[in-house]
């Protein structure tokens, strides 16, 4: 499974802080690939908090909003109210 | 940056200039875009 | 037979929530998120024709005369993802004496409106005089107080005339905290002590506000600066000279401070901060003037304050 076609079939979402999110059509295969992808995206926010000397809160806030809004149409996301809508 | 020192009954002068950049938003929000482009199997 | 007519208007704590009132288009005209408060309107709109040219007898006009009590109680909201106000109450009295000029009387108090630096307990009250033809209005707003980075910001008089290109004014600025003043730059690694004194003229052109040239000056006894940490010692190994400086405001006591602050409408802000004291250890205590010119954009500033504290999100999750 890739995370497109994870995307595209709705079985993951991005949420507000720049993170994957299952979706309730998610299944375990999507879990795994989620947890994957969010430990490697959490990595990579740090470093870039650690030099610009941010918290890393903030970087998750703006990395949201830029991936929120490159989605292609029809694929899932969660606002910062936790309300799931489709692009 | 210059600085005089005179004699001791006399006031040491130092004079420093400091420009402060603030863009940290700008420069936060070019590092994401560079990890996309970098990491697009993550995003 | 010259026609009239008048009508009453009742309005009892109307939810302010642009959905709720049927006004959702208003959110992106105005960019403003309402997120709590209530409207209370009551008063009579009155109208009637009139002969607007005595000699010409054809020459019949409608004119209205409003007297309106408006008042909205505990508004918040965020404008333009740029500030959030909080527990804002207005009352407002419209009225038209003698068909004449449009006159707005108003009293505004807030808990905090945050650009990203908190303006706490505003103050103010204002009275606008618009042109019946809504060619020119006066706006005079009087008693402005709120509290700044733990010091008070009183504004006596603004005058703003729409006709006049310039409008000046000063405000009168007391006890600003430096220890409040340092902590804006969070990461610098700089504390100081001391209070600020002074009056800020400020102009209001038509491309926002400018400082041309003030002061404001430390009060006796002064206070101490200490800048340590990362930037500083990577200042320290830039030149020899910046060393130097380094080495002095690693521990500087000053007792006189005066600084002079100019601020153009695009946010540079220049700030001209001239000590006199002594660094203990520095050729042992020998009386220093240290003279630091601290340039940078308040714009940009507040921006990175606003996302490094995050107001805006903490304004929403209080209100959902």
């Amino acid at each position: 499974l890739t995370l497109d076609e994870a995307q595209n079939k709705g079985l993951l979402g991005e949420n507000a802080s720049g993170y994957l999110e299952m979706t309730p059509r998610g299944n375990a295969e999507a879990k795994t690939l989620m947890t994957d992808i969010n430990a490697q995206r959490k990595t990579k926010y740090q470093s870039i908090a650690d030099k610009q000397k941010t918290e890393l809160k903030s970087i998750e806030k703006i990395a949201g909003e830029k991936i929120i809004n490159k989605l292609n149409t029809g694929e899932f996301f969660k606002d910062s109210n936790g309300q799931w809508h489709k692009k | 940056c210059t600085v005089k020192v005179a004699a001791p009954d006399k006031p040491i002068t130092i004079n420093l200039n400091v420009k402060i950049e603030h863009e940290v938003r700008i420069k936060v929000e070019k590092e994401l875009e560079d990890l996309f482009s970098e990491e697009s199997d993550l995003f | 037979n010259l026609q009239q007519g008048n009508a009453q208007l009742y309005l009892k704590n109307l939810k302010l929530d642009w959905q709720k009132m049927g006004l959702i288009k208003m959110a992106d005209l105005t960019q403003t998120q309402l997120l709590n408060g209530s409207l209370s309107a009551q008063g009579w709109v009155q109208w009637q024709q009139y002969q607007a040219d005595i000699f010409d007898d054809s020459s019949i006009a409608w004119r209205w005369q409003p007297d309106l009590m408006l008042r909205i109680d505990d508004m918040s909201g965020i404008y333009q993802e740029l500030t959030t106000w909080e527990d804002i109450d207005m009352q407002l009295a419209i009225r038209r004496p003698f068909y004449d000029d449009f006159r707005i009387d108003s009293q505004v108090s807030a808990l905090s409106i945050n650009p990203g630096i908190n303006i706490a307990n505003v103050l103010a009250r204002s009275t606008a005089t618009i042109q019946s033809d809504l060619s020119q209005a006066l706006i005079v707003i009087e008693e402005v107080h709120t509290d700044v980075l733990g010091g008070r910001i009183n504004v006596p008089l603004i005058r703003f005339d729409t006709n006049q290109k310039v409008n000046a004014f000063g405000i009168e600025i007391e006890g600003l905290q430096i220890e409040q003043l340092a902590a804006l730059e969070a990461g610098a690694g700089i504390t100081a002590t001391g209070q600020l004194d002074g009056i800020l003229p400020i102009i209001l052109l038509p491309e926002g506000p400018q400082v041309p040239a003030g002061s404001l000056y430390a009060r006796a006894p002064g206070g101490i600066v200490q800048f340590r940490g990362a930037t500083a010692n990577s200042l320290k190994d830039s030149n020899p000279s910046v060393g130097l400086a380094m080495q002095v405001l690693n521990d500087f006591r000053y007792d006189k401070l005066q600084t002079d602050i100019t601020y153009q409408p695009d946010g540079e802000l220049n700030l001209g901060l001239q000590f006199q004291g002594y660094n203990p250890t520095f050729f042992d205590g020998q009386a220093t003037h240290f003279n630091l010119n601290l340039e940078y954009n308040l714009l940009d500033l507040l921006e990175s304050l606003r996302v490094s504290n995050d107001i805006v999100q903490k304004l929403e999750n209080k209100y959902q």
